[in-house]
């Protein structure tokens, strides 16, 4: 027996009140959910509603525990983008840089209004400036395939503020120099790549 | 699932394996044929299943396809070709450990 349109808008409210709050996680869940009850309903000879009620009473915690672990801190994104910054393309724009960074004192083309430090930290403003105009203007719903991205930002957020912070004034180093701008190349060029993937398969989960 | 410590490492070549087998498959469809097959004896959670198809998929091991089904969509997942590579290995590695593990638990007493 097959559900109604009705029947699967109950399900996602349900899931939605439930704060299943990414569309691409909330589809599966929907269509796993669906597809239990559609099955109860077959051999139990339920209606819909006591076959969801039965079915969500024995299944509710197992489902939601794959909300639970979508939390915006994803470490498979780290590994994915770590694994990213190791292939020999990435490690051979980094020497790039190094060799770049070794021969030009790009700290000469900065004052003191206006350092390398302060550079990184208006980058990685703009960056995430550019995501949340993006997610909620532009996408106006969240899918946990792309904001999963937002994990690796707070990272090199962090990772900015320790080792290039804004109100410092010496000088930075080559090397300094080199793993801020291949962390910050890298991650601007994996957030491209994961909207192009995402782009690609959004008539998926639209 | 049922065990899990016992079974959780294995998850994942279960569902290569299966996919191996029928093509593509959706969620649903995983648990119920993995407890067909097992006769209810194993019975793989969503919280267990979902995660582990989403890593699977992040590796490039495995591609989706979303169709339009009954009002609602599905993700099916198939191996893609990195996938079914990867699946002839972790099954010989499987195999290799229940040999091991059989050898251990039952080990052939010469006298």
């Amino acid at each position: 027996m097959k559900l109604t349109k009705e029947n699967i808008q109950f399900i996602d409210t349900y899931l939605k009140n439930s704060d299943v709050i990414y569309i691409d996680i909330r589809q599966e869940m929907l269509d796993h959910i669906a597809s239990g009850v559609e099955q109860k309903m077959a051999t139990g000879q339920q209606d819909f509603y006591d076959a969801f009620k039965e079915y969500m009473v024995v299944n509710k915690s197992e489902i939601l525990k794959n909300n639970r672990n979508r939390s915006s801190f994803s470490w498979d994104v780290i590994r994915q983008f770590l694994l990213f910054l190791v292939k020999p393309y990435s490690l051979g724009v980094g020497v790039l840089l190094f060799i770049f960074f070794k021969n030009v004192d790009v700290n000469l083309y900065f004052s003191e209004d206006f350092t390398v430090r302060n550079l990184f930290f208006v980058l990685l403003i703009g960056v995430v400036l550019f995501q949340l105009f993006y997610f909620y203007i532009y996408l106006k719903k969240r899918f946990y395939a792309i904001e999963k991205t937002g994990a690796i930002w707070l990272i090199l957020y962090y990772l900015q503020l320790f080792f290039l912070p804004a109100f410092g004034t010496n000088d930075v180093s080559a090397i300094t120099l080199t793993i801020s701008s291949f962390l910050f190349l890298g991650y601007v060029v994996f957030f491209i790549q994961e909207l192009v993937k995402f782009h690609k398969h959004r008539f998926n989960y639209i | 699932m049922k065990n899990s410590q016992l079974y959780k490492g294995s998850l994942t070549t279960i569902v290569m394996k299966l996919l191996e087998e029928n093509g593509r498959m959706y969620g649903y469809e995983i648990t119920q044929k993995v407890k067909d097959i097992t006769k209810g004896e194993l019975k793989i959670t969503e919280g267990a299943l979902y995660p582990a198809l989403h890593k699977l998929e992040a590796e490039g091991v495995l591609e989706v396809e979303v169709e339009n089904v009954d009002n609602r969509l599905r993700k099916y997942y198939k191996l893609t070709e990195k996938g079914s590579a990867e699946t002839i290995n972790r099954l010989a590695e499987l195999e290799d450990f229940i040999r091991n593990m059989q050898t251990l638990v039952q080990p052939k007493l010469d006298y």
